[in-house]
């Protein structure tokens, strides 16, 4: 071992509480780099492993591909692979809650789609089909493998189902029945492609074109949705039936948003663990000059200095590198672990088998990639942070040494003071942080940062309201509505207009549930689907009070709007949210005024301004209802009040169509009576299957669930921040006490008590208390306010009342004076140990 | 003559067995007050051991030092503490000039640690009598060595102690500096009537005291 490295060792055992604090430092950025990506990517590989266990390695889905373009694509070098998949007829059960889609695939779609049977083959010959047992049970037929079954059926062609036929199958094999699809009564039986083949003329068929694109491997998977799309372009295949699988895509390749922001968040912890390290030297410089110079009068080098100063910081990182990340590593898991099994994820299918996959052990949540990185850049943090220092050190001369009288160093050095006419304890104070100003300032700022950012998570985490969250989609106690579909072309039935054509939501209903024991009231709102367009002349062609009548419906891609019709109680409370405009407009009197949501149209129609005329067509029954409206009003009132597009009052919707229109109730309950009216409401609706109920109470304990883990994340790693910026402070105090050592037993000797060194080394640590609490609060609560009004505009997370943080400002306070009384009674006990005479002599 | 200061039967050994050091073995002093005391003794005679023992820095194993009949070590650090900046002045060999403070706040500390109101006419007096009027404003890191000492002198003066001790007060400045420093320390400590007891290793600087005692291993020998 050389002289440079057995003087840095000598160093390390000298420096020993700098070095221990250094340490800390250092583990906890080795830590944090370690214990990030573990979660974040050990989240991502159970969540791809879940996907790709659950979903098909498909890359997109065209829908509604011809015959001629299908076999263009089969030949096209573009893809990888092509599959088909086709519904040829449906099941014809009396029971229209029944839907048995009889489905056919080419053996590249069989073999995309992961699909297993439970026993037998998939089918070949035209008379040949797969069923499940409750797809059998539900449509009253009985069969095993190799029995032949008797089915009706409608056959399907463009779209529509023909008359119903029956025909004689024999059942190759059974599938399995997921719980959903027993619970809904959806299935899907297989047919051969000599069914469909026999079933559907050449050049009527409408296929799902299942593919794997060509090359993209490494592509970001936005580069791969706009390739999807483009591809789709080209054969001339609408946006709508464009479909990118998007799980897939981001559990196999490369997420650009994704990895900016795990980088972003590196970063951060990367800059704080340089700061933090660089402050320490920076502060513990001050003490090392003398030795740095004697050094150098004997005859180091500066390369020699640097190397010194450079394997000290080494030295320590030996230790506290490795012991950062086996702590990272632990921790992440075990957080990963307790994430995974409260099941945050917001896919349930995906949650569960996010929990079998960790269960089993398939994956790997130890990665050696993320220790090796972890490793590398805490090393490279640490050699940063060094830069200075040893570029410092090198540059100490021996006389430069010898004269050091452990004041502010600089280019600009100070010749004369004003100073003080008499002396105090409080004055004395002020001197000496005056001296330091630099320092001072460098560790208020860096202790701020992390106050700052505390302060303003801590404004969002208070506006994140659980019930402010929950109201947003439920404004009473509980809600029953229409469960509709409007884009599934395979389930037009499923579209709010046809439902309403044969509304379950009848008066009748509404009667029966009102009666229930601690019912109080039921608010009706209605709600339509429409187009609506700027009228033409800004409705100079038609008068204000017509409302035409038009046959036939709005085509599915035309719908542009829904409209939502309010009684007077919940106008009165949408006057609450007016931003523009008035709910007093006489067009809203006069029953053509609409009012519209805020955010929809500054997205869709900027241009539109209040006083507009337009021409607003709704959906009644089998009829088009059209009449001129007047843009009365804007609104940021919540989804549960006025949906997300335009409400008019419930007269001038009523108006408008004949047809029931009802969309849900909101039901007010006693409290005390809720769980059984709960209960009555839920049987009342349950024949109904259309009618969907949903509870406050449920609502807002899944909206405090996902703030609690918003709030658990977020403060945890403010905590591992707050750390590091409470180890500056303690290393900044300390330090402040061992430069001055002898100063200090210096003002001893000529009578300073013990207790005025207390109070005076007290009075510099509330100091920095209050600069770093002035600093923390005050630009941390303006920070916080500007993004409580950004999230308040993005409507993220529910925000829309301010909240000061109080609670977590105290304690910010508390903690913050807290440290700082104990960092004195340490620094106290600490400072007692060394007699006054072995102070005096310090560093002679 | 009144006895300032008055040490008895002092003693304080450093470590055991073999290793003891002797720094002060049963050691008796005795200052009149006004007087200008020399010690004089070689680097590791105890000389400056003795000095912080008078001055109340260090605590001796066994024996007494008596300040104006009171024995300092019968106090509390606290006490001591109190004591040393009320009737003790001292002046070190590397001035230990507070670095923050400016050169008037220097001279008026040990009156601000008193919480004592600061009598501008004594302490002007003692800064015009040093020669650094015009420096008042100046920080310690643009005076010179013999600047500096001078500081340290007024410094020990301005709280009128009842003794004032110097360690070496020379032993950092050249020799041209060294007497005038020393001549500077002499005229005031007679001018304001102060009793002055120094540690010295230079015999020269020695001379100039009303009395010499020679320190060898830990001893008053003369």
């Amino acid at each position: 071992m050389n002289i440079i490295t057995t003087t840095a060792l000598a160093n390390l055992r000298k420096n020993k509480s700098r070095n221990i604090l250094i340490g800390i430092a250092i583990a906890l950025t080795a830590f944090l780099l370690t214990m990030m990506p573990t979660v974040v990517m050990g989240n991502l590989s159970l969540q791809f492993e879940a996907v790709n266990e659950l979903y098909s390695p498909v890359h997109g889905v065209y829908r509604n591909v011809d015959d001629e373009t299908a076999a263009r694509m089969a030949q096209d070098e573009t893809f990888e692979a092509v599959g088909l998949r086709e519904q040829a007829g449906r099941m014809y059960s009396r029971n229209k809650d029944i839907v048995a889609s009889m489905l056919c695939f080419d053996e590249t779609a069989l073999g995309l789609s992961k699909m297993e049977l439970e026993e037998g083959k998939f089918p070949e010959k035209a008379d040949e089909i797969v069923v499940s047992a409750g797809c059998l049970k539900a449509m009253g037929l009985k069969g095993n493998v190799g029995d032949r079954i008797k089915v009706p059926y409608q056959p399907m062609r463009k779209g529509k189902f023909l008359e119903a036929t029956e025909r004689e199958f024999t059942i190759t094999g059974m599938t399995e029945d997921t719980p959903e699809a027993l619970e809904k009564g959806f299935f899907a039986p297989m047919v051969s492609e000599a069914f469909a083949k026999e079933t559907i003329p050449e050049g009527e068929h409408a296929y799902e074109v299942y593919f794997q694109l060509r090359g993209i491997e490494g592509m970001p998977t936005d580069k791969i949705e706009e390739q999807v799309k483009l591809t789709g372009e080209h054969y001339g295949i609408s946006e709508r039936d464009t479909a990118e699988n998007a799980e897939y895509l981001t559990a196999n390749y490369v997420d650009t948003a994704l990895y900016t922001g795990l980088g972003v968040l590196l970063a951060a912890i990367v800059l704080a663990g340089i700061l933090t390290i660089y402050s320490i030297y920076y502060v513990s410089m001050l003490d090392k000059v003398k030795e740095y110079g004697k050094l150098r009068a004997i005859g180091a080098t500066k390369g020699q200095i640097r190397k010194l100063v450079c394997r000290e910081g080494f030295a320590v990182a030996a230790i506290a590198v490795p012991a950062g990340i086996a702590a990272g590593l632990l921790s992440g898991i075990l957080l990963l672990r307790a994430l995974v099994n409260s099941s945050i994820s917001s896919n349930r299918a995906l949650g569960e088998e996010m929990k079998v996959i960790l269960e089993n052990g398939d994956v790997s949540l130890v990665k050696g990639w993320i220790i090796l990185l972890a490793a590398a850049v805490s090393l490279a943090t640490v050699y940063v942070s060094l830069l200075t220092p040893m570029h410092k050190a090198s540059k100490i001369t021996a006389m430069e040494a010898l004269r050091y009288q452990g004041g502010e160093k600089g280019k600009r050095k100070r010749t004369a003071r004003k100073g003080f006419d008499e002396l105090s304890i409080p004055k004395l104070t002020i001197s000496n942080l005056g001296r330091n100003k630099r320092r001072t300032a460098v560790t208020i700022l860096s202790l701020g940062a992390t106050g700052i950012l505390f302060v303003t998570a801590a404004t969002i985490c208070n506006c994140m309201n659980a019930e402010d969250i929950t109201r947003e989609s439920i404004r009473r106690d509980i809600k029953v509505e229409i469960d509709y579909e409007e884009d599934d072309e395979m389930h037009p039935e499923w579209a709010l207009d046809q439902i309403q054509q044969n509304n379950p939501m009848t008066e009748e209903l509404r009667l029966r549930i009102e009666k229930i024991d601690g019912v109080t009231s039921v608010e009706t709102s209605l709600k339509t689907m429409g187009k609506i367009d700027k009228a033409k002349d800004n409705g100079s062609g038609m008068p204000e009070d017509e409302v035409r009548e038009r046959s036939g419906k709005i085509a599915p891609d035309e719908i542009n709007c829904e409209v939502k019709g309010l009684d007077d109680e919940a106008m009165k409370e949408l006057s609450r949210y007016v931003t523009e405009g008035s709910l007093d407009d006489p067009s809203i009197k006069g029953g053509t005024g609409v009012i519209f949501s805020e955010s929809t149209l500054k997205q869709e129609h900027p241009d539109w301004k209040v006083g507009d005329k337009l021409l607003l067509q709704v959906m009644d029954g089998e009829k088009i209802r059209e009449r001129q409206v007047t843009f009365a009003a804007l609104s940021k009132a919540p989804p549960s009040l006025m949906g997300y597009y335009m409400v008019m009052p419930e007269g001038a919707l009523k108006n408008m169509c004949s047809s029931d229109i009802t969309y849900y109730w909101d039901i007010s309950v006693e409290s005390e009576k809720e769980d059984r009216a709960e209960k009555e409401i839920s049987e009342l609706i349950s024949d109904a299957e259309v009618l969907e109920m949903s509870t406050f109470r449920e609502e807002n304990k899944a909206s405090e669930k996902a703030i609690r883990y918003t709030l658990y994340g977020c403060y945890g790693i403010l905590a591992i921040f707050g750390l590091i910026g409470i180890l500056n402070l303690i290393n900044t105090m300390i330090n402040s006490v061992h430069v001055r050592k002898k100063e200090l037993g210096m003002l001893q000797a000529i009578g300073m008590s013990g207790r005025q060194t207390v109070y005076m080394l007290q009075l510099e640590g509330l100091f920095y208390t209050a600069g770093t609490l002035a600093v923390s609060l005050g630009l941390g609560s303006i920070l916080g306010y500007a993004v409580f009004l950004w999230a308040k505009e993005g409507g993220i997370m529910g925000i829309r009342v301010y909240h000061y943080p109080a609670v977590p400002a105290v304690c910010l306070a508390g903690i913050v004076l807290a440290v700082q009384i104990l960092i004195t009674y340490f620094v106290n006990i600490n400072f007692k140990k060394l007699s006054l005479i072995e102070r005096i002599r310090f560093a002679e | 003559m009144e006895t300032i200061l008055k040490t008895v039967d002092l003693v304080k050994y450093y470590g055991d067995g073999e290793s003891q050091v002797r720094a002060i073995d049963h050691t008796s002093i005795e200052v009149e007050n006004g007087e200008f005391v020399a010690i004089v003794g070689r680097s590791g005679s105890g000389k400056s051991t003795l000095l912080h023992m008078l001055g109340g820095l260090d605590r001796p194993d066994s024996g007494e030092v008596m300040i104006g009949g009171k024995n300092i070590f019968s106090l509390k650090d606290e006490q001591l503490a109190v004591f040393r900046r009320r009737k003790i002045g001292f002046i070190f060999q590397d001035f230990n000039l507070i670095p923050a403070l400016n050169v008037w706040e220097n001279i008026i500390l040990p009156l601000g640690l008193d919480g004592k109101k600061v009598n501008r006419d004594f302490v002007m007096d003692i800064v015009k009598s040093i020669g650094l009027s015009e420096k008042l404003k100046s920080l310690p890191s643009q005076l010179s060595g013999g600047q500096k000492q001078r500081v340290a002198i007024a410094r020990a003066l301005a709280s009128r102690p009842a003794i004032i001790l110097a360690d070496e007060p020379t032993g950092n400045l050249d020799s041209k500096t060294e007497m005038e420093v020393i001549s500077i320390l002499k005229t005031c400590v007679r001018k304001y009537g102060q009793t002055l007891v120094m540690i010295t290793h230079d015999e020269t600087i020695a001379q100039m005291a009303d009395r010499v005692m020679i320190i060898e291993d830990g001893k008053v020998v003369r």
